[in-house]
């Protein structure tokens, strides 16, 4: 894992000096890496990573960090008819979300991915015409795939040029397994609860 | 007896050192060069600059001239310098394929956010372009020009499948609609980069 590490760390090194060694050209430029990165969130934790945003050019550039889903929103079917949409919220957050870098400079952008016990949602359907949303909290099973996109995008600037870097996250939830024994162990301990009570209450009328 | 006592000491000392076995284990490391995807791309000057269109007497001095309603295929101002070459371009670096997309936030229109009563709008599709890997008189050129679309263009990148160190060469033309209003009309270009294959949208 150290070995890995400092790997990753050299590798940051060798593209930094190649990048700002190739950087001939003094017009305007922005970079970015990994330009893909492929996540693990594991359940109830939240997961970090990390984008680095470099300027490769002589001019200070002012961006604005976002972070979307491009896969979040998905059709609810009800007997193959679709009823409305679900777009899952993961409340996923980019720091800092404006940084102003100045010549042959990186700014490293941190993302985090919350996973919770219960994920946000919002349905959308239609009602007499009138579209509807309603806020909705729901179980994760083994695991969903989300597509993210981090999109560094210059502000203040004659012309918008704008970077993206994509992020494909495996968001763990319950094993369906653990799910079923779980609600079955519960099951069994209201059933034993149930049956202990009502013997008690069995036994107080005997007693009459 | 001290001196006895002190020499066995050291003996036992030195038996045990040299009993003593230095193992150093070295454990194999099976390391492969971590390739992190990178890239980035590089604007010219003159496209930072922003895109200016002028007439075609315009196109060969450099200078912005009020363009005349009704007229087509007006030159933006550094289509061509003095050589006859293009000073739009844009540079791609990296060691992943990249896909360059571009287009404007709004049509061309005389008041910002496009809106009150006294705004006149241009469509963008009036506005076209056109890009090549060669630089010269005739590349890029008007022939392959495709109109301008609001947001990004998916279906017309700009470059697909961009390998490192390639330049592409821009040119844009504007047409102007019969009897549009002699005023300042604006619009954002803007310039996307995704890796090979992915959207741009």
């Amino acid at each position: 894992m150290q070995v890995r590490a400092v790997f990753k760390k050299l590798s940051f090194i060798t593209i930094f000096s190649l990048i700002f060694l190739s950087s001939a050209y003094a017009q305007t430029g922005v970079g970015i890496f990994p330009a893909k990165i492929e996540i693990e969130a594991p359940f109830l934790k939240n997961t970090f990573t990390d984008v680095t945003i470099f300027n490769p050019s002589q001019r200070e550039l002012k961006l604005k960090v976002e972070v979307y889903c491009k896969n979040c929103e998905r059709d609810v079917k009800f007997f193959e008819n679709k009823i409305g949409t679900l777009t899952y919220d993961l409340d996923v957050k980019a720091f800092p979300d404006t940084i102003t870098l100045q010549p042959m400079m990186e700014q490293r952008i941190m993302v985090k991915f919350p996973n919770s016990l219960l994920l946000k949602g919002i349905f959308k359907t239609t009602i007499f015409g009138k579209e509807i949303g309603i806020p909705v909290y729901l179980f994760h099973f083994d695991e969903e795939k989300f597509e993210y996109r981090v999109v560094a995008s210059t502000v203040s600037a004659p012309i918008e040029i704008s970077l993206v870097s994509g992020i494909s996250l495996k968001f763990l939830g319950i094993s369906k397994i653990y799910f079923i024994l779980a609600i079955l162990v519960l099951l069994l301990i209201a059933s034993f609860v149930y049956y202990l009570y009502n013997k008690k209450i069995y036994e107080k009328y005997e007693k009459i | 007896m001290k001196f006895l006592i002190l020499l066995s000491f050291f003996l036992l000392l030195f038996f045990l050192i040299s009993q003593t076995k230095i193992e150093a284990q070295v454990s194999v490391i099976n390391a492969s060069i971590y390739q992190i995807p990178y890239y980035y791309i590089i604007v010219s000057d003159k496209l930072f600059e922003g895109i200016l269109y002028t007439n075609e007497t315009g196109a060969m001095q450099n200078v912005q001239y009020p363009l005349l309603s009704g007229s087509t295929n007006n030159n933006a101002i550094w289509n061509y310098n003095k050589s006859y070459q293009t000073e739009y371009w844009i540079a791609f670096m990296g060691n992943i394929p990249g896909d360059i997309c571009h287009g404007a936030t709004n049509h061309l229109c005389s008041t910002p956010n496009c809106s009150g009563p006294n705004n006149f709008q241009i469509d963008i599709s009036n506005a076209k372009w056109s890009s090549s890997l060669q630089n010269d008189q005739n590349n890029p050129s008007l022939s392959n020009a495709k109109p301008f679309v609001i947001g990004f263009d998916n279906n017309n990148k700009v470059s697909k499948n961009t390998q490192n160190n390639t330049i592409i060469y821009l040119r844009y033309w504007l047409d102007l609609p019969p009897a549009t209003p002699a005023l300042n009309y604006n619009t954002t270009y803007q310039i996307r980069l995704v890796y090979a294959g992915e959207s741009c949208v």
